[in-house]
């Protein structure tokens, strides 16, 4: 891993910390930005729980999407589940053009309003991604690697994880990355629905007509998304360096 | 042993392989041969298990197959494939031990082992650490073929291992294979549709032809006696050289009327005057550099020094080194086993032996 990238990554994260547990900063970029605004920040929480329960949303979602997705694209690559794999693959293409605020919508009749089916809506649409990559991950392998794997006499589940899943990481990993991103952005929607997080500030900048709110969420969103985004680039260059190119065997 | 009685397999109604019936003889390279298509490799991976056939069975040691687990099988016979299948993420070390891992050997034992291996195949320790992509063709294949033999199984199962790689590199891992094999003597099932490398490398030979057997026995009995035209094809039709494919460059190299020196101002007039046949070889401590030849051209003496040689292994057969000679106009070739010189082989020997030939 590229130590001075790993330095830069410390700082942004230290840095992020420091503005949303310090209301100074946002005090003087907002202040001057809106000098007209009489509330410059939003007040009825303060931002380290906004980001706190938002990344609750992201982390728990993504997780369930995770394991599922995985599992999903692990299943359909297998002899057992190839039979799925058309049908998948339809689904997730499909499934990918729908928009993330139209599955929330659609979410709350069967769940009411607030945290759960803000958690549906982006498990569903954040699996997509990772159910993509982890078939198209396994699906890289070249056959003659597999057939020596079982050749010199690993059984399934060697060869799926000492083989299979060490060769496909990084594109899984890239599928996570996809979605843990579009997660951070949706997730701001839930706040429509009573699920808490950065979109308390943005929707309540909407309502008030208060662009100083507004923008408060938006840039610590997008400031956490980047971050997020910064630490997948690194471990996913760093296992890259090592595993190279899969036709090199 | 291992015996193939009535083996078949259907693909889709369409018979890959039919009703063969073969031994193939412990210690002994038994090469499958036959036009793409033929059914070579779906022969080979029925012996491991990763095909099973649609009838007939196999034996090893007249145990049959079924009665091992498929995985425990695969342990214990080495299989080397043309695409090599080195794992990427492993380096060398982690893809030679695979199998002993796989069996559960103790650290030390593994150690040893890696250690023994890559001496084996002619590879430094340095390369313990490095990653298949920072490999040659040969040099993978040399990793290929000592992961193959970790567990030091009887039995090994290479289809077209040398298959990509480039003619020179090619015939320098034939002679560290057949170097190998004297060491080790397992059995091996080769795979080959390369007519050459299975004379070069084969005790046995088993031809098929659109998934049937067509002839199989020992090397010498099929070119002697081919049972058909398509046999007598796939041989090649020259028969004053086919027999001396049979004829490895260790029986005749020799040190007859030859000199060595190392330094070019030892050079013995007379000796090189003495015999058309004489040379004075120039070799330093490993290093053939070139030779010197008494020439007496329109009555002009001189000694020539000739500096580009040619130069062939020891399990090198007599076609292939008549063929080097054609292709570099010498009549004279140099025959090595790593650095040690063993001798030479003359044009005249090689003209020698067709004639007893025929
Ligand atoms: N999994 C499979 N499904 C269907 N047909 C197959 C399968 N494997 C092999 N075949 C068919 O069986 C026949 C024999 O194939 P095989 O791979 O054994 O040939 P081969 O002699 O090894 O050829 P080559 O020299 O090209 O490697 C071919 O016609 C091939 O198309
Ligand atoms: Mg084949």
């Amino acid at each position: 891993m590229n130590k001075k990238k790993v330095i830069f990554l410390f700082i942004i994260t230290g840095f992020f910390v420091f503005i949303i547990t310090n209301d100074g900063f946002f005090n003087f970029l907002l202040g001057g930005l809106f000098p007209n605004q009489k509330n410059i920040l939003y007040n009825r929480q303060p931002m380290v729980a906004l980001v706190g329960s938002h990344l609750e949303l992201v982390m728990l979602s993504s997780l369930l999407a995770v394991l599922i997705g995985v599992t999903i694209g692990l299943v359909v690559t297998r002899k057992f589940g190839r039979k799925f794999l058309p049908l998948v693959n339809e689904l997730t293409s499909f499934g990918q053009t729908f928009p993330p605020v139209a599955i929330l919508a659609l979410s709350v009749p069967i769940l009411g309003f607030g945290f759960k089916p803000t958690i549906l809506a982006l498990v569903v649409y954040s699996i997509l991604p990772i159910v993509e990559n982890t078939v198209s991950g396994i699906q890289s392998i070249p056959d003659s690697i597999l057939d020596t794997a079982k050749g010199v006499g690993m059984n399934k589940f060697q060869v799926l994880y000492k083989i299979e899943l060490p060769l496909s990481l990084n594109i899984i990993l890239g599928g996570i990355r996809t979605s843990v991103i579009i997660n951070i952005g949706t997730a701001t929607v839930g706040a429509t629905i009573g699920a808490g997080g950065l979109g308390k500030p943005i929707i309540a900048g909407l309502v008030n007509q208060n662009s100083s709110y507004l923008l408060h969420g938006a840039l610590v969103a997008a400031f956490m998304a980047f971050i997020i985004d910064y630490f997948f680039s690194l471990i996913i260059r760093s296992s890259k360096k090592e595993k190279m190119n899969i036709n090199g065997g | 042993m291992i015996r193939l009685k009535n083996i078949s397999k259907k693909y889709n109604n369409t018979y890959a392989v039919k009703n063969l019936n073969f031994d193939i003889c412990n210690g002994c390279i038994t090469m499958i041969i036959g036009p793409s298509g033929c059914g070579k490799t779906t022969t080979l991976r029925m012996i491991n298990r990763l095909v099973e056939p649609s009838n007939g069975e196999i034996f090893i040691n007249n145990k049959n197959i079924l009665d091992y687990n498929p995985v425990a099988l695969r342990r214990n016979i080495g299989y080397v494939i043309q695409e090599i299948g080195l794992f990427p993420h492993y380096n060398v070390e982690e893809n030679i031990t695979v199998v002993p891992k796989l069996l559960k050997w103790g650290k030390d034992k593994i150690k040893k082992r890696v250690d023994e291996l890559l001496d084996l195949v002619s590879l430094n320790p340095e390369y313990k650490q490095k990653y298949p992509h920072q490999l040659s063709g040969g040099e993978k294949q040399r990793v290929g073929l000592a992961r193959a033999l970790a567990s030091d199984p009887e039995i090994l199962l290479m289809d077209e291992p040398f298959g990509a790689i480039d003619p020179i590199n090619r015939t320098k891992l034939h002679e560290s294979f057949m170097e190998i094999q004297k060491k080790i003597k397992k059995t091996i099932v080769f795979v080959t549709h390369d007519i050459n490398e299975a004379i070069k490398l084969g005790d046995n030979l088993v031809i098929l032809k659109k998934g049937m057997l067509v002839q199989n026995g020992k090397l010498k009995t099929v070119l002697n006696n081919p049972k058909n035209n398509f046999v007598k094809s796939l041989l090649g039709e020259d028969r004053n050289l086919k027999g001396l494919v049979l004829k490895k460059s260790y029986d005749f190299a020799n040190k007859k009327y030859l000199k060595i020196i190392k330094n070019k101002n030892e050079i013995d007039k007379t000796f090189l005057k003495k015999d058309k046949r004489n040379l004075i070889i120039l070799k330093d401590k490993k290093r053939i550099k070139g030779y010197f030849k008494y020439q007496n051209k329109n009555n002009e003496e001189k000694i020539k020094y000739y500096s580009n040689i040619v130069k062939a292994g020891k399990y090198s057969n007599l076609r292939e080194i008549l063929s080097k000679m054609m292709e570099f106009g010498e009549d004279v070739a140099f025959i090595c086993s790593k650095d040690i010189f063993l001798g030479v082989i003359r044009l005249a020997d090689i003209l020698k032996e067709m004639g007893s030939n025929l």
